[in-house]
């Protein structure tokens, strides 16, 4: 099941977030959220909720031996073998299929082998029991949870599919008492929206320019392939984003405080920062469980390009089974060491205005790495974007179309600002002086509930299937 | 925080629970709608349940795309969804106010349409499912053709909103629209290679009946006369390149130059601005270069009985946003033939159990009035006219040629019409049984790159 769609939003959410509520005490509220969560994954069809009820087995039942033996060196062999099984599931379900082409490609050899199809949210739900384990084995989990509360946490529906990667310590106060106040409920369920929203109508309209402006990679012209990447820029933000949002909404009404994964990263005025800003969850985990226990900058500065370099070759390659997102993760470990070592307080030293520029151009370029899954694909794009390949500067359709779009241009970019948390908080401290300003607040709530509701529910009507992009993560 | 302020966020929850749970509520409650007139096609049932179904997931992706499709005032919602896509693509360019859409696939594409209901396309034509606009009319009653109420099954119409699927899942080109003022246009490309294969599909033809002869008549569309330069002018977009390329490549096949004056008279009302069909009249002017090849003197058209029926808006208004089209509608201009005809529909070459339908209907109660012409498109139509000559002729046609047919009443004893999306034939087989000795392939420049027209143009010869 899809967040952006009719039956999750007026059937599925409606059911479970008021049901939940009914229920009384928290057990009964676990137990109907990990039914709804499994009803809510099994939906894709396919028997691959038993491969996500193993690998929650698998680390649990790790995470009991590695307490059991805590101190001897059976606890690492039981943390080790834990991680092997998640990431052996990723090789299988994810990479299997790149592997078997690769060697393909490479031998000229049929194997004849084909690979199973990946299974939704298998990046995200690995990952998370991965944490567990590991969090357990250093000691940081205060209390062990049952099995159910642990099955709870990774199967919880509104992160499961697509992020944020919640770790059980960001939750664990919350397993066992989670009391949602009014404006917590109402905190989320506006975020929820607003996530709807980012969704529905910004990131699927600048998909629908992205598909006319760059077809199908081929016959690419200089205009249209810099205005469909401009589109694609808005749509991968607002796309995983806006699913960020809906998963923190729907977590917050339920009584959880899921961490935040975006911070409007397109502010941001070098790469560094912006990998601060940009899918933060997914950043924190390669720190915490990879960079850090690799040595991270303690090692001396060499040892710290090696370790920058592991973390984000494999951030890059856990974004698809495809060697170009590896490509683009390592652009930009290439990237943040020139920013480190070579030119970042150069960088300061040069104006504001120029920083944004510098970061925007870098990104874009970014994106267009990991827009073309296929190299020949990707080698064009390039020589059109340099001008070498000889193709016309601009398609008219195209340039009509841009033009036509310019309100929604305006929007995306207004949308990409961080408008409402700067007003936020400055009514937030007018509002001691003013307390007449938390009821214009509100007000502004109710009245942005509706048309966002409304608006939402239009466009949902007026597409069909949305999936998000990153189900094949 | 006062009570005050605490009550308002309770009512902004309130609101919310209270308008999804009672949508919810009532989208269970209300009868399922079986069409939609503003999409033009069925709305999906519920979906038919089996293990097998469960498990691959095809079951409840079936009843998402239902509970879609039955979302209580479905039509409301949609006029809503357009208004805001339409502010966000308000600015028109140029002092011909342009204004560029996703056209979808193919709107000629698909298996055709037409106003009958007892004639249901043969079974071996491809699928709607090739393309996204395809117009097959499937009704239960038996009703008298011309008062028909017409049942169309359009699969899903493009919508810009629509199909955010994964990039390069299936590699389809979306089709652009412009519109100029209060014309539309569909955006035209050559595709060189496929007016080859077109050719060479003729050329088969023709090597098959060496004794008939064999006719091509390819029609551009309105985008090369009515669009500024930049639109058509370059060579991977002009047509008139394209057809000369095609013609280039007929070997001992008579093509006819109807581009010429088509340009010569495009100032007059010879192609529709809200369809991206031409008009009886852009036919005439095709007629009369007909006849100049085939020997024929073609009618005067001030000589025949004239008519219209007003309010056509036609097959591009569903990829406008606005209200433009439908504010500005086309007529459909008709000259009913000089001679007495009797137009029989059939839906297979053997021309068993037909259905007698007027060659110009003067009321059309489809709002695709082009439909008037012939019903629409069929399988096989015969044609006999009190014409006083012994000539007969089989055309192989899309919905272009419609408008053409009743021109040729004038001038032929017997017209066979051919839809080779419809019909199973062998071409030259069926020419000698009915003692045939011309064929017409008239097309518009879009076919060549119709696979579900191409596949059946090919299969004549099986």
């Amino acid at each position: 099941m899809v967040f952006s769609s009719l039956l999750f939003v007026f059937v599925f959410l409606a059911a479970a977030i008021s049901v939940y509520h009914i229920m009384p005490g928290i057990k009964l509220k676990n137990a109907w959220l990990i039914l709804t969560s499994l009803v809510f994954y099994a939906w894709g069809g396919g028997l691959y909720i038993l491969l996500l009820v193993f690998c929650v087995a698998v680390n649990y039942l790790c995470g009991n031996l590695i307490i059991k033996y805590r101190d001897k060196k059976a606890a690492k062999v039981f943390l080790v073998l834990s991680v092997m099984i998640c990431l052996s599931l990723l090789a299988v379900y994810k990479y299997s299929g790149l592997f078997i082409a690769t060697f393909e490609d490479l031998t000229s050899i049929k194997t004849g082998l084909t690979a199973p199809m990946l299974p939704i949210g298998i990046s995200f739900y690995t990952f998370q029991a991965m944490s567990y384990t590991v969090d357990v084995y250093r000691g940081d989990v205060k209390e062990r949870p049952t099995f159910w509360q642990f099955l709870m946490f990774v199967s919880m529906f509104p992160q499961l599919i697509a992020g944020p990667i919640v770790r059980y310590t960001d939750i664990i106060d919350r397993v066992a008492d989670r009391r949602v106040t009014l404006i917590a409920f109402s905190q989320g369920l506006r975020r929820f929206l607003t996530g709807l929203a980012k969704k529905v109508l910004i990131a699927d309209y600048s998909y629908t320019l992205v598909s006319t402006l760059l077809g199908d990679g081929k016959n690419l012209v200089f205009t249209s392939l810099l205005g469909g990447m401009v589109y694609y820029t808005f749509y991968i933000y607002f796309d995983f984003s806006g699913y960020s949002d809906m998963a923190i909404g729907m977590g917050k009404m339920l009584g959880f405080d899921f961490p935040d994964n975006f911070n409007y990263p397109y502010i941001s005025d070098s790469i560094t920062e912006f990998w601060r800003r940009w899918h933060m969850t997914l950043s924190t985990f390669f720190r915490d469980y990879v960079y850090i226990p690799l040595g991270g900058n303690r090692c001396g500065k060499w040892r710290q390009v090696f370790n920058l370099l592991v973390v984000w070759g494999l951030t890059g390659f856990w974004h698809g089974a495809s060697w170009n997102f590896l490509i683009w993760g390592l652009y930009y470990f290439l990237v943040l060491v020139l920013e480190k070592f070579v030119w970042g307080k150069l960088l300061a030293k040069i104006p504001e205005v120029f920083r944004h520029i510098y970061t925007l151009l870098l990104v874009f370029f970014g994106w267009i790495l990991f827009y073309f899954d296929d190299f020949s694909a990707l080698g064009n794009a390039i020589c059109v974007l340099f001008g070498a390949a000889g193709a016309p500067l601009s398609e008219p359709a195209h340039v009509t179309l841009m033009l036509n779009n310019l309100p929604f241009f305006v929007l995306a970019v207004v949308c990409c600002l961080p408008i409402v948390p700067t007003l936020k908080e400055r009514v937030m401290r007018a509002s001691v002086k003013h307390p007449s300003l938390n009821v214009l607040q509100a007000l502004f709530t109710i009245i942005y509930n509706i048309i966002v509701l409304f608006a939402c529910t239009a466009a949902l009507v007026g597409s069909s299937y949305s999936p998000f992009l990153y189900f094949r993560f | 925080m006062t009570k005050f302020a605490k009550a308002l966020y309770v009512v902004s929850i309130v609101l919310v629970a209270l308008s999804v749970l009672s949508f919810g509520i009532y989208s269970f409650l209300d009868k399922d709608v079986q069409k939609s007139e503003t999409e033009n096609r069925n709305l999906a049932s519920f979906p038919e349940f089996s293990v097998e179904a469960l498990l691959s997931g095809k079951f409840t992706a079936e009843l998402e795309e239902y509970y879609s499709d039955q979302f209580p005032f479905r039509d409301f919602f949609i006029s809503a969804d357009k208004i805001r896509e339409t502010a966000y693509a308000c600015v028109k360019v140029g002092e011909d106010d342009l204004v560029v859409l996703e056209g979808g696939n193919n709107v000629g594409g698909g298996a055709g349409e037409n106003l009958l209901s007892s004639i249901v396309a043969s079974s071996d034509e491809t699928s709607s499912s090739l393309d996204n606009a395809s117009d097959n009319t499937v009704s239960s009653t038996t009703s008298v053709p011309n008062s028909s109420t017409v049942n169309t099954t359009v699969s899903k119409a493009p919508t810009a909103s629509a199909n955010t699927t994964l990039k390069n899942q299936d590699g389809v080109k979306n089709g652009l629209v412009l519109l100029k003022g209060t014309r539309a246009m569909e955006l035209y490309g050559n595709n060189f290679s496929a007016f080859e294969k077109y050719a060479n599909t003729i050329n088969r033809l023709k090597a098959a009946m060496p004794d008939k002869t064999v006719y091509n008549m390819l029609i551009p569309t309105s985008v090369e006369f009515y669009s500024p330069d930049a639109y058509h002018v370059p060579k991977n977009k002009n047509q008139k390149i394209g057809i000369n390329y095609a013609y280039g490549k007929l070997q001992n096949v008579l093509a006819i130059n109807a581009y010429d004056s088509l340009y010569a008279h495009k100032d007059e009302y010879t192609y529709f601005r809200t369809d991206h069909h031409w008009t009886g009249l852009g036919a005439y002017y095709a007629y009369c270069e007909f006849a100049k090849i085939a020997g024929l003197v073609p009618a005067d058209k001030q000589n025949l009985t004239y008519g219209k029926i007003n309010g056509f808006v036609g097959s591009l208004s569903r990829y406008v946003g606005s209200n433009i089209l439908k504010n500005n509608p086309d007529y459909l201009e008709y000259y009913m033939p000089s001679t007495v005809c009797d137009a029989t529909v059939y839906s297979n070459a053997s021309m068993t159990g037909g259905i007698k339908v007027s060659v110009i209907a003067s009321r059309v109660s489809s709002s695709n009035k082009y439909l008037a012409f012939l019903s629409g498109d069929h399988a096989m139509i015969r044609v006999t006219t009190s014409a006083d000559t012994d000539r007969s002729i089989v055309v192989i046609k899309d919905s272009f040629g419609n408008a053409f047919i009743p021109w040729l009443c004038n001038n032929y004893k017997t017209i066979y019409v051919v839809d080779p999306r419809r019909v199973t034939m062998n071409l030259p087989q069926f020419v000698n049984e009915h003692g045939i000795n011309e064929v017409l392939c008239v097309n518009y420049t879009f076919v060549p790159t119709n696979p579900s027209y191409m596949n059946g143009f090919n299969n004549l010869l099986k």
